[in-house]
């Protein structure tokens, strides 16, 4: 708790005269005007938001009630405030799903190696916070031969791999077509997008954490401390519901990367994959990959019996 | 027809066999000096069908008109699928430090004869086992292309059209996208990296490689987590003995 607490005093110095790193948002709003109302004279008026902004955050409304009006000037508040936090210029966007796309993975577990260069990408992509234990996938060294996943390993660190006996299972979101943690939510930040993607609107998430425990794939992840990024690893290309910077508390996962997915680019796992085992495309596309793999391959889906329906699957040569 | 002096005698038989033979050689003058029996067996005999061989050979059986006429490659993702959606392959020659092999080769007699080679080419070929050598992949007469093993050749960019001879079960998943890797995008242009790409055609099999640093572990969480990588799951010897 102390370290925490240590790390938490640095990050406060580290941050520009500015900002005193109070993120003006609904949740936290009282607690800043109380806190202000005790005399914290070193806090800037409204966390260094401009006035307009603090009222725009604090009344911004769901993301699926808002007008277009409203998302383009939320869209303009978050660039600001990333200008502010990390002295970044970012283009923040809301790319809307397309038509008769729903997306689908599949990852070859004989293919793969356990490299973990998926996860580094996704990492730098969707702009993680690096100080944290935040990662949207686990690579799981698993017994060949078997499926437990209580002995599974996913602090392997040997000299090289893959390490005899052994073979490895990357987890992340499964985007289940019948989520257990949207229907965990109780205030529905969270939802199943048109294209199947699972997303989380991170300005009305009230950080309770229940979808977490609903999750049985271990895919959602919690902000306990803000995201630290250094300046110049920050992916200036960020959508809304995807790798925009997330504020502390709330909780986050794996999206497919909509802001890259939407435009027809392939997920930053997918590109960085060496050996090929990821395959990602549209399920509605009777040429795609991902329809060839699922109709050619034998395939799994990981804890397939909870109903969850994934939108995920396991394959092998 | 009577058939019944053949049973009569052997020397009826006999005769009937020498008539025979004289009936299976019209032209032969000394049918006339056979005896009056033979003559007379003759008679009969040469009503006899000439014995045909029924074999038939299977070569001539008559050809198939339609694919005579122009049979399709079998060297093409076309021929052997069909309905292979459209790729382009990401180029491979430029990656090439020697191409194009005419320089030195253009001037240089093919040398058929399997030897060990020397730098600048590779000393060893761990692929195959080695039941293929360099002129099995490489077109002899024309170092810039390779050839497959019917003599068709195909430049270094189509190097999957060489592979798949053997590797067809992942060529045919390359082909559709289940082996291999789509560069940049789901949709629109699809991209593919060739065979080449990934695997070194001289020695194929990935070698191992260091892994990207493990997740940083929980605060709170080490002394087990440390257990867990290094002396096993913990939660092994808590179920062991049930």
């Amino acid at each position: 708790m102390s370290k925490g607490s240590d790390q938490n005093r640095q990050l406060e110095a580290k941050k520009p005269p500015a900002g005193d790193g109070v993120d003006l948002g609904r949740r936290n709003f009282l607690g800043a005007a109380a806190a202000a109302a005790g005399a914290s004279a070193a806090a800037p008026a409204w966390g260094g938001n401009t006035f307009m902004d603090a009222m725009g955050s604090f009344f911004q409304d769901h993301y699926q009630r808002m007008s277009d009006e409203e998302i383009s000037d939320a869209l303009g508040r978050i660039e600001r405030r990333a200008k502010r936090d990390y002295g970044v210029a970012i283009l923040c966007r809301d790319t809307p799903p397309q038509e008769n796309v729903v997306f689908g993975y599949a990852l070859n577990i004989s293919k793969c190696q356990g490299y973990r260069d998926c996860v580094t990408a996704c990492v730098r992509e969707n702009n993680l916070g690096r100080d944290s234990q935040m990662q949207y996938i686990r690579v799981l060294e698993m017994e060949q031969g078997s499926q437990n996943l209580e002995h599974s390993e996913h602090y392997y660190d040997p000299e090289t791999v893959p390490v005899d006996g052994k073979y490895y299972m990357p987890v992340q979101c499964m985007q289940c077509d019948n989520p257990p943690c949207v229907k965990a939510c109780p205030v529905e930040a969270t939802w199943k997008e048109p294209d199947g993607i699972v997303v989380v609107d991170y300005d009305w998430c009230i950080g309770c954490r229940y979808c977490m425990t609903a999750c049985p794939y271990w895919a959602r992840h919690f902000n306990w401390s803000k995201p630290e990024i250094p300046a110049e690893e920050l992916n200036p290309n960020t959508n809304y519901l995807g790798n925009r910077p997330r504020p502390r508390g709330v909780v986050e996962k794996c999206h497919f990367c909509t802001q890259r997915t939407r435009e027809g680019r392939q997920p930053a796992c997918q590109e960085a994959c060496p050996t090929g085992a990821r395959i990602f495309g549209n399920l509605l596309d009777p040429n795609s990959e991902i329809r060839y793999v699922l109709e050619n391959k034998s395939v799994f889906r990981l804890k397939e019996e909870l109903g969850t329906e994934p939108k995920f699957w396991y394959f092998t040569d | 027809m009577k058939r019944t002096p053949y049973a009569i005698s052997a020397m009826a038989t006999a005769a009937c066999l020498a008539a025979w033979m004289v009936a299976a050689d019209p032209e032969s003058g000394d049918a006339a000096e056979a005896g009056d029996a033979a003559a007379a067996a003759a008679e009969t005999a040469r009503e006899l069908p000439p014995r045909v061989n029924n074999h038939r050979p299977l070569r001539g059986n008559p050809a198939d008109q339609s694919e005579a006429a122009n049979p399709p490659s079998p060297f093409s993702a076309e021929a052997a699928y069909g309905d292979v959606p459209e790729f382009s392959v990401v180029p491979r020659d430029d990656a090439l430090s020697f191409y194009p092999c005419e320089n030195c080769h253009g001037v240089m007699p093919p040398n058929p004869e399997r030897r060990e080679l020397y730098s600048p080419h590779p000393a060893t070929l761990d692929h195959g086992a080695g039941r293929i050598w360099c002129l099995d992949c490489h077109a002899a007469e024309n170092r810039n292309v390779l050839t497959t093993f019917t003599g068709e050749e195909f430049g270094f960019n189509e190097a999957y059209m060489v592979c798949g001879q053997c590797h067809y079960q992942p060529q045919k998943d390359w082909f559709f996208g289940g082996h291999g890797k789509r560069v940049a995008t789901w949709q629109g242009e699809r991209e593919l990296y060739n065979c080449t790409h990934c695997h070194d055609p001289h020695a194929p099999a990935v070698r191992p490689r260091q892994p990207e640093a493990p997740p940083p572990i929980r605060r709170g969480l080490e002394a087990q987590e440390l257990e867990r990588a290094h002396h096993g799951s913990v939660i092994e010897g808590g179920t062991k003995d049930e």
